[in-house]
């Protein structure tokens, strides 16, 4: 009877962690929007006003919304709106943007997981 | 410590014709069960990875490996090339067998992965056999040779079959020592963790679950001798394994590692993983998950929960065990590596199968006790055990290039940019072009740099091929153009070497450009397109 009393919570456990996937906020499909959107987001902040402009469609495509949406998200309010970051409107905001974009990924998965 | 076959639960008793000595061949086969079953999968192991080991994509990691190898092969002073990328050197160095046997470096770096999934088979069987006896080891070396995750990730030059080659040794040999200490398997433990350390950072949880097997340890008199027995054995064992991972420092490159791996970025710092757990697991724990489903079959799953859950009733310490080296390494993978993917999971989950093969045991036994019968439960356990293994490994015996991988495996080794679908096409395109050239070659790279052209044109150390970057001054000499994606827009100044945040851009003008052949990677990946540039 204990054997099968173990058996018994070592399956409902082991079924819960691998197919029910506790306390995830958000499946594989958004992850792998999120990490896309970060690799274009890093490339286009390396190549530059032309390329981020291409940047925020990308953002857009992948999210489904607009990058300023995504703001609230990430639980940070920058000097200008992500948009006008990307296009490069002034070279200050331009070099806040190249350092904040590469980890967007991060933060965008950070605030979904309630940090 | 082991079972005899006629005490596992609705194990038939021997029987059948007879031989000349009065017992049947079905009654020596069952004696040597062990002897059996290891030839059979190693059988079907071979062939099975023959089948793909020239037929998948070349991947990119390891065709860097692939590159290495040749030039640690050739030049004395780069035997230890392999710590650039924070890796040992044992891959490399195995690979120099099939390389003066004749083989490629890439089937060279490819039958190191495969030879160390094989050991690793024999060394579960060995595992399981000390654990639950001889028929769960021949459950668990098959459910080894059908399991989708050892299939895919020995077709590709990874380096964690090895990891877990060396990880699965060491397993057996501290279940050995904690039951009977001695110098022997001390050494040859020593050994196996050394060969851990020299292979990736990964080999360290070999070290660090050590202190674990003393859970099986006696404690019955003389605990005192016995434990003081096992001590020296271990640190025997550690001085070993230490002394095999120092030869690295005979390379000025052991020095910068800390530079190396600061830069490389691939693993999340243990501080920064603790301090972040709910984020890591937020990001990783949902790709590793299907993964995990997928290469281990959700049947083969329920089978570890039923086997660890009659392990942990009826041999706790030995459970907490298994558990340990199968929960600690998946935690690890899951908050240290800084991606989910798939080749991570293979060291991590090695030292389940035990478990599954108890788990499936027990279920039969169940089943046949229920029933009164043994045919037909033996025949449902392993319909249900291994048919969803076997419809992946067939896909994928198929159609390597293109089978659908779960989760992040799919973009990283058949859709995306590092993948290595079309390479073939356009090197052979290159070869038929550049028959009777006299002279190098100059091929020009556009988007992710890949060694596969290289190796599939039999130049890995790019002699004959020279392979430069489509934005440095050496591509206006090139023939051919190989990009991955769009080209960039053409240069308007010189970019300076190595600046990786300047703009990217050709040094070829695009009206030179006349498109050979494109390759477009399922799923809607990435396009590789091969170029011929006229002269100016």
């Amino acid at each position: 009877m204990r054997t099968s009393w173990i058996v018994a919570a070592s399956v409902v456990v082991v079924a819960v962690v691998m197919f029910v996937g506790p306390f995830e906020r958000f499946g594989v499909g958004d992850l792998n929007r999120i990490r896309q959107a970060e690799a274009v987001l890093t490339a286009g902040c390396v190549r530059g006003e032309r390329q981020a402009n291409a940047s925020v469609e990308t953002l857009v495509r992948y999210f489904g919304r607009d990058p300023d949406q995504l703001l609230p998200l990430v639980g940070a309010t920058p000097p200008s709106s992500m948009r006008d970051q990307l296009t490069g409107l002034e070279p200050s905001l331009r070099e806040g943007a190249c350092v904040r974009y590469p980890a967007l990924g991060t933060q965008v998965s950070e605030a979904l997981a309630g940090r | 410590m082991s079972t005899s076959v006629a005490n596992v639960p609705g194990v038939p008793r021997p029987g059948g014709p007879a031989t000349a000595d009065g017992r049947s061949w079905r009654t020596i086969a069952i004696e040597h069960i062990d002897l059996v079953c290891v030839a059979i999968f190693a059988l079907v192991y071979i062939a099975t990875r023959l089948a793909v080991l020239w037929r998948f994509p070349p991947y990119f990691d390891e065709t860097f490996y692939a590159h290495e190898a040749p030039i640690a092969l050739h030049q004395p002073g780069q035997r230890f090339i392999s710590l650039i990328d924070d890796k040992g050197p044992l891959l490399i160095w195995l690979s120099f067998i099939p390389q003066k046997l004749g083989f490629a470096p890439l089937t060279s770096v490819r039958l190191v992965a495969q030879a160390a999934g094989l050991w690793t088979m024999v060394m579960v069987g060995l595992t399981t056999r000390l654990i639950a006896g001889r028929v769960a080891a021949a459950v668990a070396m098959g459910l080894f040779v059908v399991t989708p995750l050892w299939l895919v990730f020995t077709a590709i030059g990874f380096d964690e079959p090895l990891v877990a080659a060396a990880a699965t040794s060491a397993l057996y040999l501290q279940l050995r020592l904690a039951d009977r200490p001695n110098l022997r398997d001390a050494t040859l433990l020593g050994l196996a963790l050394g060969a851990g350390l020299l292979t990736k950072e990964s080999g360290k949880l070999a070290v660090i679950l050590l202190p674990v097997s003393l859970l099986l340890v006696s404690w019955e008199r003389p605990w005192i001798k016995r434990l003081a027995t096992w001590v020296g054995c271990a640190a025997l064992a550690l001085v070993i394994g230490y002394a095999l991972y120092s030869v690295e420092r005979l390379s000025p490159l052991y020095y910068e590692l800390g530079e190396i791996r600061r830069s490389l970025g691939q693993y999340t710092p243990v501080s920064t993983a603790l301090s972040h757990i709910g984020s890591i697991y937020q990001q990783n724990w949902p790709g590793y998950r299907v993964e995990l489903d997928h290469y281990l079959t959700p049947t083969l799953i329920l089978a570890f929960a039923v086997g660890a859950g009659v392990l942990l009733a009826r041999r706790t310490r030995m459970a907490l065990v298994l558990l340990a080296w199968t929960v600690i390494p998946l935690a690890s993978v899951v908050f240290i590596a800084s991606r989910p993917l798939g080749h991570y999971l293979v060291p991590a989950v090695t030292p389940a199968f035990p478990v599954m093969a108890v788990g499936l045991l027990e279920t039969y036994g169940f089943l046949s006790r229920r029933s009164g019968r043994t045919r037909w439960p033996a025949v449902v356990v392993a319909v249900v055990a291994v048919v969803p293994s076997l419809w992946f490994d067939v896909q994928f015996i198929a159609k390597p290039a293109t089978t659908k991988l779960p989760a992040y495996d799919d973009r990283e080794l058949i859709t995306d940019a590092a993948a290595g679908g079309g390479w073939k096409q356009i090197s052979e395109v290159i070869r038929q072009r550049t028959v009777g050239a006299h002279g190098p070659v100059t091929i020009a790279y556009s988007g992710i740099i890949t060694f596969a052209v290289s190796l599939l044109l039999g130049d890995p150390e790019q002699i004959r091929y020279p392979y430069v970057s489509i934005a440095s001054p050496a591509a206006t000499a090139a023939s051919f153009v190989t990009a991955t994606g769009a080209l960039p827009p053409a240069c308007t100044a010189t970019p300076p070497p190595n600046d990786i945040a300047f703009p990217p851009c050709s040094m070829i003008p695009p009206s030179r450009l006349r498109r050979l052949t494109s390759y477009q990677r399922p799923r809607g990946g990435v396009v590789v397109t091969l170029y011929a540039v006229s002269p100016p």
